[in-house]
């Protein structure tokens, strides 16, 4: 059947195929009916913004494929990525209960299937089901700790390339072991990587370089390779 | 107003404990035991340096709820409390906190909202520390 972007998108909930895979959405049948009627579905292109940073709150969104980065300005004007959402997160949930703007954008990396709920819906959705408030304070929880790590990242950690060991670390905790060592799909650009760990393109190219030239990583294609995983872990102080 | 809610729901739950000034409430890596409400003084939120000395995080007020998200999503405290002055505490133990949360459904609403500043604080923090 025809779809956007050839995406198998899901109408129902309660036939979405990775429902049961996806922590919020992982309800018992009834709440999970009360979610499919009133969600609305669409289907976003790679770079779509579903709500920026400042905007009053309209509602959620879950992510049902794909990832998406959420961004802020820092104090400097400077954008910073505060995380890449996966699949199956849900996002804007802090601005709709709190009823205030937007704190981060949120752009889509790649096409994807999203579901909408307006922010009176998933209010009256909470107060029914105890089951979606603890998982949406699963979700909210999740997105606090990512917050905390990426602090502490930034804020303790001396050198750049400490920060930048760091994040590549933390990719391969979700890497394939190979005997080539840990494969890891890098799906940002170098400007996407600068933006996460608060410094300029220029620098991670450069870095990126410098970790190839010591053997540390190597690259093929769009996948990077940890090479040296003890040689990397002695680069990070916190 | 949210926190007030959490309080008066868990105040025959808790129990009351005193913390010196350098005291620790609970330290980074452990397994969370329950919530934290403080009563009244200041803790320090640390996080443990790999070499060298812990680096401050930030500080809570009286009113604030410390170790909610870890005892949602199960996971260690990512940090470390320590009183920066003499310190009133409520603890609640964490079966005790959960069971209160099944019986009333507005408490969980109130819990979503501390959380969701809790989101809010940390990324406020986040666009200061990545402008240094």
């Amino acid at each position: 059947m025809p779809s956007p972007y050839n995406l198998a998108i899901a109408d129902h909930c309660g036939q979405c195929p990775v429902r049961t895979s996806h922590s919020f959405c992982n309800m018992e049948p009834e709440p999970v009916e009360a979610l499919n009627s009133i969600k609305f579905n669409a289907a976003y292109p790679k770079g779509a913004l579903l709500f920026v940073e400042g905007e009053q709150p309209r509602g959620v969104y879950i992510l049902c494929s794909g990832r998406a980065k959420l961004t802020t300005s820092s104090t400097e004007g400077r954008t910073l990525i505060v995380k890449i959402a996966n699949h199956g997160e849900i996002l804007g949930a802090s601005a709709a209960i709190l009823g205030r703007p937007y704190e981060v954008s949120a752009e889509m990396l790649e096409p994807s299937q999203v579901s909408f709920i307006r922010r009176e819906d998933f209010l009256r959705f909470l107060s029914a089901y105890s089951e979606a408030c603890m998982h949406t304070a699963q979700q909210l929880s999740e997105k606090y700790e990512a917050a905390q790590r990426e602090i502490r990242s930034l804020g303790l950690a001396h050198t750049t390339s400490e920060k930048l060991a760091r994040l590549l670390l933390g990719w391969s905790d979700e890497g394939e072991v190979t005997p080539q060592g840990t494969r890891m799909q890098v799906l940002l650009t170098h400007e996407e990587i600068a933006q996460m760990i608060g410094t300029t393109r220029e620098t991670v190219t450069r870095l990126l370089s410098e970790f190839k030239r010591k053997k540390l990583i190597s690259v093929k294609g769009s996948s990077l390779f940890l090479l040296a995983r003890e040689q990397m872990r002695d680069m990070v102080s916190i | 107003m949210s926190r007030s809610v959490i309080e008066t729901t868990l105040a025959d739950h808790e129990t009351l404990l005193r913390f010196r000034t350098g005291e620790t409430l609970f330290r980074e890596g452990e397994e969370p035991r329950g919530v934290y409400v403080l009563h009244s003084g200041t803790v320090q939120l640390l996080f443990a340096a790999r070499n060298g000395n812990p680096k401050p995080l930030r500080e809570a007020q009286p009113g604030q709820i410390l170790g909610l998200s870890c005892l949602v999503t199960q996971r260690p405290h990512d940090c470390t409390a320590t009183a920066a002055e003499p310190c009133e505490v409520a603890f609640i133990e964490r079966g005790e906190f959960l069971r209160t949360l099944d019986d009333s459904p507005t408490v969980w609403f109130s819990v979503l909202r501390v959380l969701s500043r809790d989101v809010n604080a940390a990324y406020d923090d986040m666009r200061v520390i990545a402008a240094r």
